[in-house]
């Protein structure tokens, strides 16, 4: 029996401390690490499967990339406990919250924020330009490319068309071609995209700058599993190997700016959690 | 086009290549040409189109397998199989792709099949030579460093195989519609265009048959190759029809004239075989032309070489199957088949094809027996006297000169023998020329036997023989000719009655070296004839080179170069002599014109020096002729002051100048020329001239006499003759022979000879004159005795006429 095993049948037998979901991933496969869908899923899939590798390599622990065709669906598999770790900042909702994903590491960035963009030749200037247009979001779940572009409209008072293609570069892509006026975007990802595709851009509104989306371990993790995958992303960069996969995937995803990965923990996401709160108490 | 008729070819036992048309051998040609560029362009671009396709295959595999890994890898990442399975099943319902396969990482095989098997149109050996396989390929499908599965793939041929099918099919009914379209150009082209090669087929049939050239006639749209074909094929056919005419005329002439031509003319094959035999063949060899056509020519010709005895048909076989040379021209004696022999000329010559091959030969056959004969008698006349049969003077003298020859090589001695009948001519002038000629005759069938074995008869004149007896010496020679003489003595002729013994006078010489050829020989012994004669006939003496007297008269001979000389230079000339008439005849001035030569020294030489030699080597007609010329220029002279008939001139002629036909014309155009009157002319004639050719002599009398000239005969009495010949001699005056006169006073036999030879001319109306009257007392009794005239160194030497001419008129 492996540890695994062993791990699994400690935690079937061990009550929960919350009634936080099963674990529904094959114990004898590669744990299932979700990736909330910002780009296409090949996009995603060169971007992840090499630092998967690495991380996998190097902590002993294997991984497997996950990933379903939309971001609303890859939140669905988190939240019904399909997934081992996940890279996302939609589980920050305070029902998401309670399932106990723990954070663990995050994207060695900046902080990120919400902006609503237009195409910088576009007539609009203002949000109230907005009113009634058709403003394309990456899905209902982006917490920056949605969550908190609607709610500063929402504040505006301008009510909108909202369309969800069903990630990030895909609502840009929208905008790019003319099916959209504005867009609400992740300002990192708009940033990278804008650099590939060569496109110039105004932002009609940025919010506050919230943490680079973390990863997540699912509670029925061991926590000496998740130490481990915890220390292999934050030593990444560090290590020379590590660091060369990731200038290679930056470079896949058309990036010049390469990112590693560091430790991080719940607290980091605290202002996400407020901003939830606020929202459902504005409503 | 002119129309002719056809004629059916023998296909009979042609082959069958050899009967196709040319129309078909085209179609044929063609058609096969057309197959094998229709299939190698074909199988090459179905080559090329396969190697395509075959690439395009792996190609769209190859990019099938991509595009559809771009598809798949999505779904595999998100891990949605029932999607990979639906994609795997598009896929496989396209025709090209037959099977799809997704095997992932954990060995889970997701598959699809195309279900209905595709359409075919092609047929399936099609397939097979195309060699279009179906493929299969397999691609790893992976992102991001991970594989996701392997995605593998069968694309079927079928679609490309269709497709190369539809365009080969294409290809072919449009390359069969354009060699349709081929045949049917190249047939109409055909037809169209050999009327004219038919046109000259039916006109080279046409000029076989007829007589005539045919025209062939081509329309103007012919293609201007065959127009120019048929005007040569025109000009051709009107110059061989020409050609042929000429040929046809010279066959016929060729053929009259081999039969009329005069020689016998076979021809034969290589084999030998007579092909031809004119009409005169048929006669000369006895045998018919239809007879001798087809047999071998040994069979027909039978003549052998008169030298070698080869058989002439054999020689000519020989030559025709060694191809050599033409015979040329060979005698053969030929034996007809008739019987008859001949001899005849034959001239062969080999008959040659173009390559130069001898194909028979032509055999000329000329009959020459006539001819032959006609030349062997010639050749024996032309070393024979015909008269007498012994070889003739020039046979005799190619012998002597071989004999001579001999002795000077030191193979002698050997002897020649001159001999000289002496009565010859008296019965020749008395019996006539038919009893000379039998007398000659009987002595020489006789005189090969009185001669040595070995000796060479010959008759080198008149009555003159030549005898050669080679190995004798003087002696021997000598009894030979003794005995030779002694036989001829012997043996009387008889002609008419009349019995006549006949003498003969030899010479004989020893060949040796002292006689230097064969004309020295001659004269050698012809002067040793002559002593001998001198010495009184019936005799043989024998030339010597130290006998004073053979040498003198062998010097006479010089005499001859002397007197030619004197000709030349004009160193004779001529003095006179008075006769003087007697009796009733006194006053006449007569003178005798008498030769002298003068030598170059000034002193002048006595007629007796080389009057003998003049007459012995022919010189007489033209010293004859010098007096004759200049006796009348002198007495035209004299005669233009002289009343005519006072004065008249003697003048001798010789006897070679009677026996010469023309001196009467030359003495007719002298009286002519001069102007001379003939009474004042008398020729002396001696009486040995007269009498050697009576006949002659007295026809040449008759005529002269007929101009009015005079004749005496001279030295009457000293000679054979006999007062018979005065009757037959027409002479108006006798000079009695000087040896009576001379010694008349003195011996009364002479003084009787005068008296009776004066009483006979008198008696015969003929006047007398006495020579050598060398004193008054012979004069006296000449007078007494009735002479006519007398001439003496008594009454006048003999000096130029000048000194004659003053007294002379003085007298008268």
């Amino acid at each position: 029996m492996t540890f695994r095993r062993l791990l699994a049948l400690i935690s079937l037998l061990m009550p929960v401390t919350s009634h936080a979901l099963d674990a529904k991933w094959d114990p004898d496969a590669p744990l299932p690490f979700g990736v909330i869908n910002q780009r296409s899923i090949t996009l995603t899939a060169e971007y992840w499967n090499p630092i998967l590798a690495y991380v996998s390599r190097r902590s002993g622990v294997p991984l497997q990339l996950r990933i379903a065709n939309t971001a609303p669906e890859t939140t669905g598999m988190s939240i019904r406990g399909e997934l081992a770790f996940v890279y996302s900042n939609h589980l920050f909702t305070p029902e998401r919250d309670a399932l106990g994903f723990a954070v663990i590491a995050r994207t060695e960035e900046n902080a990120i924020r919400g902006q609503i963009v237009v195409l910088e030749d576009s007539p609009v200037s203002t949000l109230k330009d907005l009113e009634g247009k058709d403003v394309a979001f990456p899905s209902q779940e982006a917490f920056v490319g949605y969550q908190v572009p609607i709610a500063a409209l929402d504040r505006a008072g301008v009510s909108v068309k909202a369309i969800f293609p069903g990630n990030q570069e895909a609502a840009m892509s929208q905008l790019r071609f003319g099916k959209v006026v504005a867009a609400g975007v992740n300002d990192r990802v708009m940033a990278t995209y804008a650099e590939r595709e060569r496109i110039r851009y105004r932002a009609l509104y940025s919010s506050d700058p919230y943490q680079s989306i973390p990863i997540l371990a699912h509670p029925g993790v061991p926590a000496a599993t998740r130490m481990k995958v915890q220390a292999a992303f934050a030593g990444m960069m560090k290590d020379p190997e590590g660091a060369k996969i990731l200038r290679v995937v930056s470079e896949a995803i058309g990036t010049a700016k390469v990112s590693g990965f560091v430790a991080s923990s719940n607290g980091d996401y605290e202002n996400y959690r407020r901003f939830y709160r606020a929202a459902r108490a504005a409503r | 086009m002119a129309d002719f008729p056809a004629k059916a070819s023998d296909g009979a036992s042609e082959s069958l290549l050899a009967r196709l048309s040319l129309r078909a051998r085209l179609l044929i040609a063609t058609g096969a040409l057309l197959l094998v560029a229709g299939f190698v362009v074909t199988a090459i671009t179905t080559e090329i189109s396969a190697r395509g396709m075959r690439a395009r295959l792996a190609n769209d595999l190859d990019r099938t397998l991509r595009t559809s890994a771009a598809l798949v890898v999505e779904l595999a990442v998100l891990g949605d199989y029932a999607g990979i399975e639906q994609f795997l099943r598009r896929r496989a319902a396209q025709d090209d792709v037959a099977v799809a396969e997704w095997i992932d990482a954990s060995g889970t095989v997701l598959r699809a099949t195309f279900g209905v098997e595709p359409l075919r149109i092609r047929p399936e050996w099609f397939a097979r030579l195309l060699g279009l396989k179906d493929v299969a390929g397999v691609l790893p499908v992976e992102l991001g460093g991970r594989t996701y599965g392997t995605l593998r793939m069968e694309m079927n041929a079928t679609e490309h195989e269709d497709r190369m099918w539809q365009i080969v099919r294409a290809q072919s009914l449009v390359s069969l519609a354009a060699a349709a379209a081929l045949f049917a150009a190249i047939y109409a082209l055909l037809s169209l265009n050999l009327r004219v090669v038919v046109a000259i087929r039916r006109g080279a049939e046409y000029l076989e048959s007829q007589s005539e050239a045919p025209t062939i006639t081509v329309p103007d749209s012919a293609p201007p190759e065959l127009r120019a074909t048929a005007r040569a094929f025109n000009r051709m056919g009107t110059s061989l029809r020409s050609l042929v005419n000429e040929l046809l005329v010279e066959k016929e002439h060729a053929f009259v004239v081999l039969n009329s031509i005069g020689d016998a003319v076979i021809t034969t094959d290589a084999q030998g075989i007579v092909e031809y035999f004119n009409p005169v063949a048929e006669r000369l060899l006895g045998i018919s032309r239809t007879e001798a056509l087809g047999k071998p020519l040994a069979g027909v010709y039978r003549a052998r070489d008169e030298r070698s005895g080869d058989t002439a048909a054999g020689n000519l076989t020989r030559m025709i199957k060694a191809d050599a040379p033409p015979a040329g021209f060979g005698q053969y004696t030929l034996a007809s088949a008739s019987g008859e022999h001949f001899v005849v000329e034959q001239s062969a010559a080999p008959l040659r094809d173009e390559a130069g091959r001898v194909r028979g030969s032509v055999i000329v056959l000329r009959n020459v027996t006539e001819s032959r004969n006609i030349e062997a008698r010639l050749t024996w006349q032309a070393s024979h006297d015909a008269l007498t049969g012994l070889l003739n003077r020039s046979a005799f003298e190619r012998r002597l000169h071989d004999l001579v020859a001999d002795a000077h090589a030191g193979q002698g001695p050997h002897a020649l023998v001159y001999l000289d009948l002496d009565q010859f001519k008296i019965v020749n002038d008395t019996c006539g020329h038919a009893a000379g000629d039998q007398l000659l005759r009987n002595l020489s069938n006789s005189m090969g036997d009185w001669t040595s074995e070995g000796a060479t008869i010959a008759r080198l004149g008149g009555d003159e023989f030549g005898i050669l007896l080679p190995r004798l010496g003087e002696n021997e020679a000598q009894g030979v000719a003794e005995a030779l003489i002694r036989r001829i003595q012997g043996m009387p002729f008889t002609w008419e009655g009349r019995r006549f013994v006949i003498g003969a006078s030899a010479g004989v010489v020893v060949l040796s070296e002292a006689i230097a050829d064969a004309q020295e020989a001659l004269r050698a012994a012809d002067s040793g004839c002559y002593a001998a004669k001198d010495e009184g006939r019936n005799r043989v003496r024998v030339y010597r080179t130290t006998d004073e007297d053979l040498q003198r008269r062998h010097g006479e001979m010089q005499w001859v170069s002397r007197v030619h000389d004197a000709f030349e230079h004009d160193r004779f000339f001529l003095v006179a002599q008075p006769i003087v008439g007697l009796g009733a005849n006194a006053g006449k001035n007569v003178f005798e014109l008498l030769v002298r030569l003068r030598d170059p020294d000034g002193s002048t030489v006595p007629p007796g020096l080389f009057l003998p030699a003049a007459e012995r080597y022919g010189v007489m007609p033209s010293l004859d002729r010098w007096v004759v010329r200049r006796a009348f220029q002198m007495l035209r002279g004299y005669l233009a002051g002289a009343p005519q008939g006072e004065v008249h001139f003697h003048i001798n002629l010789s006897g070679a100048s009677i026996n010469d036909d023309l001196f009467i014309d030359f003495l007719r155009d002298q009286f002519a020329a001069s102007g001379v009157p003939a009474e004042s002319v008398c020729f002396e004639i001696t009486e040995t001239a007269a009498v050697s050719n009576l006949q002659r002599a007295a026809r040449f009398i008759n005529q002269m006499r007929a101009l009015g000239c005079e004749f005496a005969l001279d030295d009457f009495g000293s000679g054979l003759s006999s007062f018979r010949y005065l009757k037959n001699l027409p002479v108006d005056l006798l000079k009695i022979d000087g040896a009576f006169v001379k010694n008349m006073a003195t011996d009364p036999v002479d003084r009787a000879m005068v008296a009776s030879i004066n009483q006979i001319g008198h008696v015969l109306g003929i006047r007398t004159v006495a020579e050598y009257v060398e004193d008054a007392q012979s004069l006296e009794m000449l007078r007494a005795l009735g002479v006519d005239f007398a001439q003496g160194y008594h009454l006048g030497r003999p000096d130029l006429l000048e000194t004659w001419v003053t007294p002379v008129r003085a007298a008268g």
